[in-house]
């Protein structure tokens, strides 16, 4: 309770604009502001890139923000609408596998081992292709797998940032591991461990 | 795999109850688990090596996803706010004590009256500051609070040619420290433009100035 009485007194002085407390903020969240980019962002657009846009929107609509409690479901839109409005300006070079769809807002990219960049061209190891196998899965999985994996999010406070029940979350991370385990498929993933 | 449904476990389990033990893993391997959860989880999968399985491939990959964006998260984290200093407005010393105060509270707030109030009191016409030696006081450090901004003080202004000006300011901020002991001759009397010179301080007693 006191930490969340902190963040409340942090989120009312960075409202008033209290540079320090924005600062503080931004810290302890841009964590898991990055999952969220990196859930919804096109692959051609860097997530620094992303992350410098969003810290941008946050610095300059923070006294925006109404109430304290919807903190991070506001950072989250601000992460997404960046996500989306980059993927409006990429190119489209869009080759959809059978039965892919793209979803509103987001670019999708063809399934490629390769599609990472030219530095990961080398990277054949297991971490590389999970990390190919997450970026298939859809949004709705994507985004509390990496939230819950990456940042060790709780159940609730995926739930109170999504906007969904617990329930839901449980459900939806057990189907993207399903999932992913299933686009894994017969992978060996001991031959890339150590 | 058994189940109620399949007590040979000759068929694949259905898809209900898969999913009620995926979300019993889940929880386990995320660290949600109840202990129902857990004494559940052991009923229904005692003895099963396939559950067994599942367990540790579902928290490898919970391994391997941190492993796979590593990366990224390592640039994302780089990222910092573009904090700009508040546009100096002007305002009274006193107004400007309220404003801070109001914003801030307990030893933030003493230290600031202090400051301002020194800025503003006898002591302004001043030329000397007293710094501290951090060197010296950061081995005894145990406790720190992090600094908040105060407005900075503009210390000249100089109009230029070609309707360009040179202003400068002094930054501050408050840093608070707790240390397990103190020296007075960490503390340092300095004259604007002097070389760092150690000065005894006899007396601690003036609060004015930084």
């Amino acid at each position: 309770m006191q930490t969340i009485r902190h963040e409340v007194t942090l989120i009312q002085s960075a409202c008033k604009g209290d540079l320090a407390a924005c600062e503080t903020l931004w810290v302890a969240n841009r964590r898991w502001v990055a999952t969220i980019i990196l859930a919804h962002r096109p692959r051609t657009v860097e997530v620094d890139d992303l992350m410098q846009e969003v810290a941008l929107k946050f610095i300059s609509k923070i006294d925006t923000l109404r109430e304290p409690g919807s903190f991070r479901p506001w950072l989250r839109r601000i992460a997404i609408n960046a996500c989306r409005g980059a993927a409006r300006k990429a190119k489209p070079t869009l080759r959809l596998a059978a039965g892919e769809q793209i979803e509103q807002g987001e670019v999708a990219m063809p399934e490629s081992p390769h599609a990472r960049g030219e530095k990961d061209v080398d990277r054949q190891d297991v971490a590389s292709r999970v990390y190919e196998r997450v970026l298939t899965l859809p949004s709705e999985y994507r985004e509390p797998l990496l939230m819950r994996c990456i940042q060790e999010m709780s159940y609730q406070q995926i739930g109170e940032i999504l906007g969904l029940p617990v329930t839901t979350i449980e459900t939806r991370l057990a189907r993207a591991r399903r999932m992913l385990r299933e686009e894994m498929g017969n992978e060996s993933i001991m031959e890339g461990m150590g | 795999m058994t189940t109620s449904n399949d007590p040979n476990g000759k068929g694949r389990m259905p898809q209900d109850d898969f999913q009620v033990l995926e979300v019993l893993i889940g929880r386990i391997i995320d660290g949600e688990a109840t202990s129902n959860d857990v004494a559940q989880f052991i009923k229904q999968s005692s003895g099963d090596e396939d559950v067994t399985r599942l367990v540790a491939e579902r928290a490898r990959d919970k391994a391997l996803i941190n492993q796979a964006f590593s990366d990224d998260i390592a640039k994302a984290e780089q990222v910092e706010l573009p904090v700009r200093l508040p546009a100096i407005k002007k305002i009274t010393p006193v107004m400007q004590v309220f404003r801070i105060a109001g914003s801030i509270s307990g030893w933030a707030a003493a230290a600031i009256l202090a400051i301002v109030i020194g800025f503003i009191g006898p002591n302004t016409q001043s030329n000397t500051v007293r710094t501290i030696d951090f060197e010296k006081m950061r081995p005894h450090i145990i406790q720190e609070e992090q600094g908040i901004e105060l407005p900075p003080i503009v210390t000249q202004t100089n109009e230029l040619d070609e309707g360009l000006f040179d202003i400068t300011i002094i930054e501050r901020k408050l840093h608070r420290f707790i240390t397990d002991e103190f020296d007075p001759r960490w503390i340092r009397l300095k004259k604007p433009g002097q070389i760092d010179k150690e000065i005894p301080v006899q007396d601690d007693t003036s609060g004015s100035g930084l």
